[in-house]
């Protein structure tokens, strides 16, 4: 993200904030702006240092008037992150550079420190929905993410002393990008995987078990292997199939694509621009979304463009795997 | 999982907050160490203060409190091993063992507790050599005594 400002002297600043180090990288910016914004800066990072002494005292118990290098590192990160939390609930770039330049660290800090404490809840609250709509489907990754790695994290997160530790692996990966590809960290990135998770397991619902058993096996087929032993997205698998079918356009949300739908598609390749397809899929997705909730819609919907690119490649190179599994 | 660890603290350096009256707290000991026969020059304090630094990026360790130093010296004058002259050699050796064994035990062990046994192993069970008392475990020392010994020392005393 870009942020553009003004300064007194009419000089426009355009740097970049980092989301995965946001307050951090805020700070940076604070220090090269105006006199004012500066002199929060140095008020914050006053109030950082006085939050690292006071958080590190309380993790030795009082008792120790050092700690390592390994756990000064965690306990500082610890510090900026309940300042991450509360900027990136923001989602504005501007508005948090304001807050940050504006507000007292104090009650920033004590409101990110609430945030974090929710936001744990909000984690467990959503991991049941995820767990209540888990798909009929089994995959071991999926299953160890739901199973293994969540109860992992449930069980080990220390949110007051090291924030971005999430204490599991999640190999799972989401519709269209990886897990470790998430900007998020600590319970940001659990909050953030898990509402995918559960858009990904709301549209899963949506078809008939035997129908999503025949596309996964079918998907699996080429790699010799089953499909629970593939660290593939179900949703990515389904979201191909629907998007081929609404580029050809068939009306309703089906996932059944036959060679004749396979020479259609290639035929309907061949004639239009490339650039026509984004917006085909969009608006035939548009057409055909009544039938999902407005969350799972938004969230497919951002899977297009990815579900176009991975057309044309395979379109350019026909040793890339054609995305669309059919019969 | 991409944290970029670094970041957070090469922005913030926590050696800036190093404390400034590190000096006159340890020359302030002085009247209670001339007691026992011993004295901290400025220069040895200076050097105390130095190689308290060096110990602690030696062990990878961050201060967050008053310095270990001048708990040490407090501690080590009633020590009937430690010469005058060799005073604040000694401490600095110390200083250097002390970062390494509070590596070996909890933060439910509290700083003075660990002073506390050190004293005791080097005036005790070491006959003074530091060498020695880094060797020592520590931990074990530390541990709580068992239930059955406390019982049997109950017994005895009745």
């Amino acid at each position: 993200m870009t942020i553009r400002r003004t300064t007194m002297n009419e000089l426009t600043v355009n740097e970049a904030l980092d989301r995965s180090n946001y307050t951090a990288s805020a700070l940076v910016l604070l220090r090269k702006g105006t006199a004012n914004e500066a002199k929060a800066a140095a008020a914050l990072e006053s109030f950082i240092g006085d939050a690292f002494y006071e958080l590190a005292a309380q993790f030795t118990l009082r008792g120790s008037s050092t700690v390592t290098e390994q756990e000064a590192q965690k306990l500082l990160r610890s510090v900026f992150y309940r300042f991450d939390i509360l900027l990136l609930s923001l989602k504005n770039d501007k508005t948090a550079f304001g807050v940050l330049a504006q507000g007292n660290p104090e009650q920033l800090y004590n409101k990110g420190s609430e945030l974090l404490l929710h936001s744990f809840f909000d984690a467990g609250v959503i991991y049941n929905k995820v767990r209540k709509t888990r798909s009929c489907i089994h995959n071991t990754y999926y299953d160890d993410a739901i199973d293994k790695e969540f109860p992992k994290f449930r069980q080990s997160y220390a949110a007051r002393f090291d924030a971005l530790d999430i204490g599991c692996t999640i190999d799972y990966p989401l519709l269209g990008r990886d897990a470790f590809s998430l900007s998020e960290n600590g319970i940001m990135f659990i909050l953030e995987y898990f509402k995918s998770l559960l858009h990904e397991n709301e549209l899963m619902l949506r078809f008939p078990r035997s129908e999503l058993k025949e596309l996964t096996a079918r998907y699996a087929s080429p790699y010799r292997t089953r499909f629970s032993d593939l660290p593939a997205n179900m949703a990515e698998i389904i979201c191909n199939n629907l998007f081929a079918n609404l580029l050809i356009e068939k009306q309703d949300l089906t996932l059944t694509f036959s060679h004749e739908d396979a020479d259609k598609l290639r035929q309907y390749m061949l004639d239009c621009p490339r650039s026509d397809y984004e917006n085909r899929v969009k608006k035939a997705l548009a057409a055909a979304s009544s039938s999902l909730s407005p969350n799972v819609f938004a969230y497919i919907r951002r899977y297009v463009p990815a579900f176009c690119v991975s057309l044309y490649e395979w379109a350019g190179n026909e040793s890339s795997r054609f995305p669309v599994v059919y019969e | 999982m991409k944290n970029n660890l670094a970041n957070a603290a090469d922005l913030y350096n926590l050696s800036c907050f190093a404390k400034k009256n590190e000096l006159s707290n340890l020359l302030s000991l002085n009247p209670k160490l001339e007691e026992k026969g011993y004295c901290l020059t400025e220069s040895q304090a200076r050097m105390l203060i130095s190689n308290n630094a060096d110990s602690l990026r030696d062990n990878a360790r961050i201060e967050i409190g008053k310095s270990i130093v001048t708990e040490l010296a407090s501690a080590f004058s009633d020590s009937s091993y430690i010469a005058p002259a060799e005073f604040a050699d000694k401490i600095a050796l110390l200083t250097d063992t002390f970062y390494t064994l509070r590596d070996t035990i909890p933060y439910s062990i509290a700083d003075d507790e660990l002073l506390q046994a050190m004293f005791e192993l080097f005036e005790h069970r070491c006959g003074g050599d530091i060498d020695v008392l880094a060797e020592q475990d520590i931990a074990e020392y530390l541990a709580p005594l068992p239930e059955q010994y406390d019982d049997d020392t109950e017994d005895d005393d009745e």
